[in-house]
């Protein structure tokens, strides 16, 4: 039997999909799970553990993530698993339209789908936009290839993915109804409208029941559209600014090529990336002017301003097949002499007023630097001609953008010093939750009796991110006051309440979240941020957190119960 | 306010052109193809399908499960149309006078009475905080059934299908419950009158082109009789405002013999000074009396309040009971009898087997529809399931020639009706203990005959009058005769049996009690005896039934052929059968007049046994649906009377007559309109029932919509009797309370068991010193919230430091204090 082969494509191809897993998946537990993805994680595990819980708008997510519960728990690495599943399935999109997209395109679309930073940090959190981004673009692939079955499929899933899902396929019916006279000649040429309909009314109903043991994942699909809507009238996202600052911030490249792409695409009139570029300015109006947008959504602009990427990187104009050496040079020197630029104001000390002799020396030294790039780039084109010159600065630009995206991906797994100060969550990140596992496991063990369950109250602190984190505990209790008889053995109370427990507990202040004062950043710092996610003190926001012990849970502590003068009493705000 | 009406009437619509597509398929009889039927059609589709889903836990009672059920209708709507798309765009391009005048018809209602509520919004008095109790506990429950608002940790007991179309085209359109509230009032009158004309126009148009364009217009005057039109109360009102026939005796008393004898409560009394033509009542609301006009008296004369209220006064009281929000679907099962009534006609079979009915899909529409009516108001639905099969029977008869054939076959189609009903409305029925507990004898209490002909006198009228010309002209003493015949045994044979039932009563102990009580504690025979002797001193009632069934009869014995023709003559009414045959709508006006007769005819001699213990609410829900039939049938024989009398003195005696009465109909609903709004000069311009709460009780007003942001929990507050302001935060938030207005509950429950001892212990969470105690009462009934407002200061002596001591102050202002309790309370840690 003969087997082929596989190609240097084939191996490409696995490579970026690997690649893409690995960015995906690694480490993709450690992070504590933020409020809002712990909203979506309780509820799936409500569900899994057979409760009736009201299910929002995303029920593919939700069926999704119970049944990965059901079988193996639930865990912060599980609660992520489909997002990061599904991000990889979009890296397979460009393998899927290989024929169609052409072979360099396609493998770099497929390396820029695997590893861009947006894509990557949206897989990287919990719930549908992922998957519904995925569902798309998959839907549209499989359009382009003529597969009407897929296409169902993937528009049966879609649409349980939750108002995210409209946005992108709104945008896709507008640019459908511009070129309706061009699309009805390709609808009936290449696609069955009834193989669509039929499988994407199966996958529909059966992922949405999760076959049929949740029927209400239809009506929760419906309040996905319903959501969509009623966020037209009820402004509850984030601004533009911060949505467009994300979006420079991450993929500051893929706006770049992606734009030259655009371009050359349109210029060269093929009418599919004709529609590419239109469903892309169709997202883009919409995303904007949708009130209740999400900081993820700029992960639709990404989808095809990489394909745009890809079509420009692929033209040969950076390969140069004389004056190769030379524009090497300029390139090398350039981005040395670039870096040089930026890692003196990166040196500026946060604090430094303009105008004073330490920012004198420091703009000299960049003013220098720059009359040596542009002084060097003069002989080069006096030597040779401006071609050159012009070869190395792009290679260098692609050098210096290729860096802060791999910057920006490094950042964005969460893997970095400063997690914490990124602008692509939802909520503020969960700092200290291992901390708090931690000293709560290890008074467990220290206990007289280590099997009994621990007891755990939680005062006026009901929030998803705590009840998620306190899920493997039986004996916990969220109160806004404790009874006087009550002495449970460890006590979660916000920092700026004031509680008394009394002197047989101690406490420990704890971080519980951390997240930057976006507002509160100075201009000069956003440069410091983009590189190191470095955000002065004055520019977080924190919650903190006691965590009290009592004296007893300690080895060598007081035995018995704890003493009756010292009896916890109920919380009081300051508020 | 301006959106939320615009965004109801674009629902309206859009569910009123998917219902068409069904109806259009469906309703194939009707000439109109039930057109002016298909709002209520399709909202009743829309809200079965998402009631249904939402009781089985297959969709989540949010705007998704609300959508998905629509979506649903798009669907049925599509599979309706698959075949027949060309055919109704032809047919609408075909029927553009019946489309405007009945969508105008929609539109001016609807619009109209939204601005008669904008002028007095306020869901305040008699039986408004029920009605919007229910609404906002749908609004607010996670899942149907939908929990008691009253009542805490039980599920609402009682006919509210109505409610949740209301709760469900609040959530869909985004409005607050209070505000659908008002929209839904403003929103049934137009229903209920597009649904009128909508019958009308099917009974008139059957027949050629140029009666149908005819029947677009004539059929307006169904919504007037109906919805308009009020009992003859009104001119009386006007009268006895203007002091006619009263006289001043010389010790300058008022007096009249007419009042007197007319015995209308509140008009047999001198009116107020100085007389006016416009009405008016120091201390009381003068438009009441109108749904009073009838008053039973015990035989120890004592008063027995009855209500017999009609449309136009349940509209301008503004209620949303049952009653109301029942009558689009009461008219639509008319149109789906009237649809069976001519398939029947054209079925050319002898004998119909049950499988032939049951596998067509008009039977199960009709099922749905019908089943809806036990559902929206109970006592709706055996009426309508009776026509239905009257319908049916008649059908068959009036062109196959009369055979107990057909007996059988609408017996077995209304039972096959009932029991399909009842399964597809099961999850209602399991959760709902109905009040009733058998049927009276009516021994005393009958209606006077003047008060019946005030009640439906301007309905009568032209349907008499109609049925005179209609007396057949062949053989007119036979058919007479048969009539009064038959009068005579329906009438006297009613009488009879109910005498005969009071005896058989009078021998059980504890029926023989109760009767003797409700008869004012006389003795069997005295009240045997005496209640005969008062029904003949007083013969007005039963003389008019008599005379009206006698006419009715003998033009429908004559046009049904259910009497067998005579060899020695022509064929009885072979003239008349023509007409019938040119006017097929004929006979079954005729069944409906004849079923209001029943309607009106029953209750003299049988009531429903209820926590009242006399006919009052029988006489409410049986003149209400006379009236709905009457106002059909007047509005038919208004037509054909200026149609027939269209030229010469008579012409101008039809039309002066009608006129005249139309005038008299009319003046109550003015009148009652410009003092229900003020002149339409209110204060303030609102679709919110919440207007006088939040306008005279800001801090309660600014509490409760706060409590309507928080998380979802039994709200503790202070109980008191009906019709009054407690329950208030039940009412206005939708969270169920401990306890709200007793007498309610305990007519829902037929009794008290339920509610225990809740009343007293609420008194004691409110008024003991001792945190334990309250703190026990708390946990027992899973409280999560006690508020402490005025009403509740006022009720009791509130002890509320044990509250600020033990629980979270979680809201508070000038007036009002919300306290939580702690999940704490509830549990423990081991």
């Amino acid at each position: 039997m003969h087997v082929k082969r596989p190609t240097l494509e084939d191996v490409l191809f696995l490579s970026a999909l690997l690649l893409g897993g690995l960015v995906r998946f690694a480490a993709l537990g450690s992070a504590p799970l933020d409020d809002s993805e712990a909203r979506l994680g309780l509820l799936a595990w409500q569900l899994a553990q057979g409760g009736e819980a009201v299910l929002p708008g995303q029920p593919a997510y939700l069926l999704l993530t119970r049944g990965l519960f059901e079988l193996f728990g639930p865990t912060n690495f599980l609660a992520r698993f489909w997002p990061a599943l599904a991000g990889c399935g979009l890296a397979g999109v460009a393998w899927f339209l290989r024929d169609q997209l052409g072979r360099k395109r396609s493998l770099l679309l497929a390396f820029f789908l695997a590893l861009d930073p947006i894509l990557v940090g949206t897989s990287r959190y919990a719930g549908s936009q992922m998957l519904a981004i995925t569902c798309l673009v998959w839907m549209l692939a499989a359009g382009w290839r003529g597969k009407s079955a897929l296409v169902g499929v993937f528009a049966g899933l879609g649409l349980l993915c939750g108002a995210t899902f409209w946005t992108g396929i709104i945008a896709f019916g507008v640019v459908l109804w511009l070129l309706r006279a061009e699309i009805v000649i390709l609808w009936r040429e290449v696609l069955n409208p009834k193989t669509i309909l039929i499988w994407g009314a199966a996958s529909f109903l059966f992922l949405g029941t999760a076959f049929l043991t949740e029927p209400r994942g239809l009506s929760a699909a419906a309040s996905g559209l319903v959501e969509y809507f009623r966020g037209w009238v009820v402004p509850a996202g984030i601004s533009v600014p911060r949505l467009m600052g994300a979006f420079f911030a991450y993929d500051l490249p893929a706006l770049l090529f992606g734009g030259i792409g655009l371009v050359q695409a349109l210029r060269e009139g093929h009418r599919s990336w004709r529609m590419m570029g239109l469903w892309g300015a169709g997202l883009l109006v919409l995303i904007l002017a949708w009130p209740t947008r999400s900081v993820f959504d700029v992960a639709w602009l990404v989808v095809p301003l990489l394909a745009f990427g890809a079509y420009a990187l692929a033209a040969p104009f950076l390969l140069e097949k004389d004056e190769h050496l030379p524009a090497l040079g300029q390139a090398a020197i350039t981005a040395g002499l670039g870096f040089y630029i930026i890692y003196s104001f990166l040196r500026v000390p946060l604090q430094t007023v303009a105008g004073s002799p330490v920012a004198a020396e420091y703009a000299l030294r960049m003013m220098i630097a720059l009359v040596m790039i542009f002084a060097i780039s003069a002989l080069v084109a006096w030597g040779w001609s401006l071609r050159p010159v012009w070869s190395g600065f792009r290679r260098a630009g692609v050098l210096f953008l290729g860096i802060l995206w791999f910057s920006a991906l490094f950042h964005v797994m969460g893997v970095s010093r400063h997690p914490w100060a990124e602008l692509l969550r939802e909520a503020p990140r969960v700092q200290d939750a291992d901390l708090v596992t931690k000293i709560m496991g290890q008074i467990q063990q220290w206990r007289p009796d280590p099997h009994t369950p621990l007891q755990v109250a939680v005062l006026d602190m009901d929030r998803p991110s705590m009840r998620w984190l306190l899920r493997g505990y039986s004996q916990v209790l969220f109160t806004s006051i404790l009874e006087a008889n009550s002495h449970p053995e460890i006590i979660l109370t916000p920092a700026d309440v004031s509680v008394e427990v009394g002197s047989a507990y101690r406490g420990q202040e704890l971080t519980w979240t951390l997240t930057p004062a976006w507002s509160l950043v100075a201009p000069n710092e956003w440069l410091h941020w983009l590189f190191f996610r470095d955000v002065a003190v004055e520019g977080q926001e924190a919650s903190r957190i006691i965590l009290w012990v009592r004296a007893d849970a300690f080895p060598g502590g007081l035995s018995g119960t704890a003493p009756a003068e010292s009896q916890p009493s109920q919380g009081s705000s300051q508020n | 306010m301006i959106l939320a009406f615009l965004s109801w009437y674009g629902i309206f619509m859009l569910v009123g052109w998917l219902g068409f597509s069904v109806a259009y398929r469906f309703l194939p009889f009707l000439p109109g193809r039930g057109f002016a039927l298909s709002k209520a059609l399709g909202l009743l589709i829309w809200a079965f399908g998402f009631w249904v889903t939402a009781s089985l836990h297959v969709v989540q009672n949010d705007a998704g499960g609300i959508l998905l059920s629509l979506l649903a209708l798009v669907l049925i709507a599509g599979v309706s149309l698959r075949s027949n798309a060309k055919e109704l765009v032809a047919w609408v391009r075909n029927h553009v006078r019946l489309i405007l005048v009945s969508e105008g018809l929609f539109f001016v209602l609807f619009g109209f009475w939204a601005v008669v509520r904008a002028a007095a919004p306020e869901a305040v008095g008699t039986e408004k905080p029920m009605e919007l109790a229910f609404i906002q506990a749908i609004l607010r429950s996670p899942s149907f059934p939908p929990h008691d608002p009253w009542l805490s940790g039980y599920a609402i007991s009682y006919y509210y299908f109505g409610y949740v179309m209301v709760a469900m085209l609040s959530r869909f359109t985004g409005v607050a419950g209070e505000v659908g509230f008002n929209l839904a009032i403003a929103g049934w009158f137009g229903l209920a009158g597009v649904a009128s004309y909508g019958v009308l126009y099917e009974l008139l148009a059957s027949g050629s082109r140029l009666k149908m364009r005819k029947a677009a217009v004539q059929a307006l005057l169904a919504p007037l009789f109906i919805l308009l039109i009020s009992n003859l109360n009104g001119p009386l009102e006007v009268l006895h405002a203007g002091g006619v026939l009263w006289q001043r005796t010389p010790s300058g008393e008022w007096r009249s013999s007419f009042w007197r004898w007319l015995d209308i409560q509140e008009l047999n009394r001198p009116p107020a000074e100085p007389f006016s033509w416009v009405p008016n009542r120091p201390g009381g609301i003068w438009w009441w009396r109108s749904s009073r006009v009838l008053t039973d008296y015990d035989l120890n004369g004592a008063p027995r309040e009855v209500i017999d209220e009609f449309p136009a006064f349940s509209f301008i009281l503004g209620d949303l009971h049952p009653h109301v929000l029942a009558m689009p679907f009461g008219l639509l099962a008319l149109g789906l009898a009237l649809n069976l009534y001519f398939k029947a006609r054209t079925l050319p079979y002898s004998s119909v087997r049950p499988s032939f009915l049951v596998v067509q899909w008009d039977f199960w529409l009709g099922v749905v529809g019908l089943g809806a009516l036990a559902f929206l108001n109970t006592w709706d639905f055996p009426i309508y399931v009776a026509i239905y099969v009257a319908a049916w029977i008649l059908g068959r008869g009036s062109s196959m020639g009369w055979q107990w054939q057909y007996v059988r076959e609408g017996i077995l189609l209304g039972l096959l009706t009932g029991v399909g009903g009842v399964l597809l409305y099961a999850p209602f029925y399991t959760g709902f203990a109905s009040q009733a507990g058998g049927v009276l004898p009516s021994l005393s209490f009958f209606t006077r005959g003047v008060h019946f002909w005030v009640m439906f006198g301007s309905l009568l009228i032209p349907a008499m009058a109609w049925i005179v010309t209609e007396l057949p002209v062949e053989r007119r003493p036979f058919f007479l005769g048969r009539g009064l015949a038959w009068a005579a045994v329906g009438v006297f044979g009613l009488w009879l049996f109910s005498y005969l039932v009071g005896i058989f009563y009078y021998t059980l102990p504890g029926m023989a009690d109760l009767i003797t009580a409700l008869q004012g504690g006389v003795s069997p025979q005295m009240a045997l005896l005496g209640s005969f002797a008062k029904r003949l001193a007083q013969p007005g009632m039963w003389l008019s039934m008599l005379a009206i069934l006698t006419l009715a009869l003998s033009v429908f014995l004559a046009l049904s052929r259910l009497v067998p023709a005579d060899e020695k003559h022509l064929s009885p009414g072979l003239q008349d059968q023509a007409s019938v045959d040119a006017d097929s709508g004929k006979l079954f006006v005729l069944l409906l007049f004849l079923a209001g007769v029943g309607l009106v005819l029953l209750p003299e001699f049988f009531y429903l046994r209820d926590q009242f213990g006399w006919r009052m609410n029988t006489i409410f829900k049986f003149y209400f649906q006379a009236w709905m039939i009457w106002g059909i049938v007047a509005g038919y024989a208004s037509a054909r009377l200026l149609e027939r009398f269209s030229a010469g003195i008579s012409a101008w005696v039809v039309r002066a007559g009608l006129a005249v009465l139309l005038v008299m109909g009319l003046v109550y609903g003015f009148f009652g309109v410009m003092t229900r709004t003020q002149g339409f000069r209110p204060a303030e311009w609102s679709l919110d029932g919440a207007l006088a709460l939040r306008r005279y009780q800001p801090e309660e007003y600014e509490a409760i919509q706060w409590l309507k942001t928080a998380p979802a929990g039994v709200v503790a507050e202070a109980v008191g009797g009906s019709y009054t302001e407690f329950a208030r935060v039940a009412t206005f938030s939708g969270d169920p309370t401990v306890l709200g207005w007793p007498g309610h509950e305990s007519q829902w429950r037929g009794g008290a068991r339920e509610m225990g001892s809740r009343e007293k212990d609420i008194e004691l969470l409110y008024t003991v010193p001792d945190w334990e105690t309250a703190r026990s009462i708390i946990v027992s009934y899973n409280i999560r919230y006690i508020y402490v407002g005025s009403l509740e200061w006022s009720k009791y002596r509130v002890r509320e430091e044990k509250f600020q001591t033990n629980l979270r102050l979680i809201f508070q202002n000038a007036s009002v204090r919300i306290y939580e309790a702690p999940a704490s309370l509830y549990e423990k840690l081991d």
